[in-house]
């Protein structure tokens, strides 16, 4: 069947069907809040071994947890692409972004041995900040902009004043206000907007 | 003169097809199904001349257990859906004077 219609039908037809699919970006919750609370508890244990221990072994959570977060991510990404039945470009654009900062995540920790450990943990502040900036300039939603703001001062202000920063926990703490700043409260304000849609 | 309306995107589902993929980056055949109601067989036959075309492009991959098929608007189907759009327009407006 192929039904004739008229222009006004037309713009009607063009009008209902353009917007049909759209990103549900509080769906993209999940994915912060798993990661922010990996490198939450990375950085806790961490710290905890530093202060209290006395271990070299120190770091040993962040390749535990990391690894489990990815598990668990790339579990729920299949699950939800299974699910969508189509692509947007904001969907697209988000892949292109965080698989981009996964790439540049590696570079950092590649040269981590070269610029040390601190100034790795700085640009990887960095890194939060411009991942959850852009990311919260794409899906135009204000928490993850101002994280992302607060994760780039924090970075500026860490490299500005790295000859002050006498105790490696210093930069720790760094990361912990700057994965919850731009991680999880983001990350629980999205979630509380899909119940609010949800119910 | 009033614009000529291209035939092959005004009709019914070839433009709900259309329009849909203009929104997205990439869409799956039972979404289109979902989204239009029409028949399978139906949307078969359009997504057929519309590739015919080269409006959209038309891959089929594996899911699951089952073949998916995946359309996309191409450049060539963008820009004749911004000129339908445009005489439309012209059309309407010139209804109105």
């Amino acid at each position: 069947m192929d039904n004739s219609i008229n222009e006004k039908e037309s713009l009607e037809i063009i009008r209902t069907m353009i917007h049909k699919a759209q990103t549900n970006m509080s769906e993209g919750s999940i994915f912060y809040l798993i990661w922010g609370w990996a490198v939450l508890l990375a950085i806790i244990a961490q710290y905890a071994l530093l202060e209290w221990s006395g271990t070299e072994y120190h770091w040993v959570a962040w390749p535990v947890l990391m690894s489990l977060a990815g598990i668990v991510s790339a579990i729920v990404g299949r699950k939800r692409a299974s699910r969508q039945k189509y692509v947007t470009f904001v969907d697209n654009t988000m892949a292109f972004l965080w698989g981009g900062f996964v790439i540049f995540l590696f570079a950092i920790l590649f040269l981590s041995p070269t610029i040390g450990w601190a100034n790795s943990y700085l640009l990887v502040i960095g890194l939060y900040g411009l991942g959850t900036f852009v990311s919260g300039g794409v899906l135009r939603f204000r928490p993850l902009i101002i994280g992302g703001v607060i994760s780039l001062g924090l970075c500026f202000t860490g490299i500005l004043l790295r000859n002050s920063i006498t105790e490696f926990t210093q930069v720790l703490i760094l990361l912990a206000i700057s994965i919850v700043c731009s991680y999880l409260v983001p990350g629980y304000m999205l979630r509380a907007q899909k119940n609010k849609h949800a119910s | 003169m009033l614009p000529e309306l291209d035939p092959l995107l005004h009709s019914q589902l070839r433009l709900q097809i259309v329009s849909l993929l203009v929104g997205v980056e990439s869409a799956e055949f039972n979404f289109i199904l979902e989204q239009t109601a029409a028949t399978r067989g139906n949307i078969s036959v359009q997504l057929k001349k519309l590739s015919e075309a080269g409006y959209i492009k038309v891959s089929k991959s594996f899911g699951k257990s089952y073949p998916v098929t995946t359309c996309r608007i191409t450049e060539k189907g963008l820009k004749a859906f911004d000129q339908y759009v445009e005489s439309i327009s012209s059309y309407l407006d010139r209804r109105k004077d």
